[in-house]
């Protein structure tokens, strides 16, 4: 027969009985939950309990609480008059938003994998919403390829995030070529290999430098060849400088010679650094400079002071090294350092 | 002693120690010989008294006396390569104060 309105979720529901074990007791669990003792109609021994505090029986929730002991022997059951019919889904499209209270939805209740960029605003991540972790739990990259992007606040543009290539970020400046730490023995120290035509300029420093048992003059000179290396005397030039208590530093070498000075006469066991620039050593269209400056304690003085030099080869040769050498005695060279960089244009 | 290059390869990162060569060894000793030693702590003797000498010219000019105590001091600094002749001459004009680094020779003192 047709009817007007929805179809009823349930058609047909029995109340539900449970039959209790009974026990010297007056504590039972009900198999549902109740509101109060109203809910449920007790019977013991075929007799109707009368429910409320002050008669036979209380119940809240699943706690049932007798007035008085039953016994063993006793039989006792009880009907659910108003038990909550849970069986009973609202029609499907029925939950709206007025439905569900405020917070009501947990995150438990949220699918996994089911807030999409759809559901987010588009400020919804911003510095509080990030994780601390979320750059230094990524994979680590030791190299750097051109295609690499790096993202940034776009000042041009009320700060929109953006992205920037490596291959677009300013690149000038100083390329480590090569360091090291030299042995503990010697008293020449070559660096082959550390020319090459990537860059026109480079920068040397020489740093804690220490003479380890003489005073000693220290030279620089040139080195061709690459991995076979060998010497290129092929150095003219002079160095000037001046020390404490007005003393000038000075001296010069012939074009061709083999080395050139970078420190006049350093005292044993000091701490010394120098620096040099080397222009256009590789291009053998070119012709070599060496330039720089040093600093130390003079040895037969103990005065302090520094050196400007300059060299320079007579003819045009590719030089793919260098060596620092003294002129007496071994480096003390646990601690020193020589840094090589490339000088790129910005 | 052979003296040794520590070569490093910054292709490679490979550092190697290696003993000087004949001809590298030779210029070393050469350098480092007692001869050439002792020639430059003559030149270094020389400088400082050109040093010293010039701290007096001016009292070289016509307008000015020179004592005679200035005069002999400086004749004794010109006379340093006669009268001081070998190494341990030199080491002695050569010597400096351990602490001040002043040298201590007497010769260097002006009058």
């Amino acid at each position: 027969m047709p009817y007007i309105g929805n179809t009823p979720a349930e058609k047909y529901a029995a109340f539900d009985v449970q039959h209790f074990t009974t026990s010297a007791t007056t504590g039972y669990t009900l198999t549902h939950a109740v509101a109060n003792e109203n809910d449920i109609r007790l019977v013991i021994n075929n007799v109707v309990q009368q429910p409320g505090s002050s008669y036979a029986y209380t119940a809240s929730g699943t706690t049932l609480t007798l007035s008085s002991a039953t016994s063993g022997t006793d039989t006792m059951y009880c009907v659910f008059l108003g038990k909550a019919v849970q069986t009973v889904n609202p029609a499907a499209g029925s939950v709206g938003t007025s439905q569900l209270a405020d917070d009501a939805v947990t995150t438990i209740k949220i699918n996994d994998d089911a807030v999409n960029s759809a559901k987010l605003s588009s400020t919804a991540v911003d510095n509080t919403n990030t994780n601390s972790t979320l750059i230094t739990a990524q994979t680590e990259k030791s190299s750097l390829a051109d295609a690499d992007k790096f993202l940034i606040s776009d000042s041009a543009a009320s700060g929109a995030l953006k992205y920037v290539q490596k291959s677009n970020l300013p690149s000038g400046g100083l390329q480590l070529v090569t360091s090291f730490t030299p042995g503990s023995e010697g008293s020449t120290i070559v660096v082959d290999n550390c020319f090459t035509a990537t860059y026109d300029r480079y920068l040397v420093f020489c740093e804690r430098l220490r003479n380890g048992n003489s005073q000693a003059r220290l030279d620089v000179y040139l080195r061709t060849g690459g991995s076979s290396g060998s010497d290129s005397c092929n150095l003219g030039g002079a160095y000037l400088g001046y020390r404490y208590n007005n003393q000038y530093m000075s001296g010069s070498i012939n074009p061709n010679s083999c080395q050139g000075t970078i420190a006049s006469n350093v005292e044993n066991d000091r701490w010394y650094n120098a620096m040099m620039y080397f222009i256009q050593p590789y291009d053998s269209a070119y012709t070599t400079n060496i330039q720089g400056q040093s600093a130390y304690r003079e040895g037969s003085t103990g005065n302090y002071g520094f050196i400007n030099f300059g060299y320079q080869p007579d003819n045009t040769v590719s030089h793919t090294g260098f060596a620092i050498q003294l002129s007496a005695g071994n480096f003390n060279q646990t601690q020193s350092t020589i840094k090589v960089y490339g000088i790129v244009d910005s | 002693m052979v003296q040794k290059k520590n070569i490093f390869n910054a292709l490679t990162g490979e550092a190697t120690l290696v003993d000087y060569t004949a001809e590298e060894q030779a210029s070393y000793d050469d350098y480092n010989s007692t001869e050439k030693i002792t020639a430059r702590k003559l030149e270094q003797i020389k400088e400082i008294r050109l040093e010293k000498l010039i701290e007096t010219d001016y009292l070289a000019n016509s307008d000015v006396v020179m004592p005679d105590n200035v005069k002999t001091w400086r004749q004794t600094l010109r006379d340093l390569p006669a009268n001081h002749t070998d190494e341990a001459a030199y080491d002695l004009l050569l010597a400096r104060d351990a602490d001040t680094k002043e040298l201590t020779h007497s010769v260097w003192s002006k009058p």
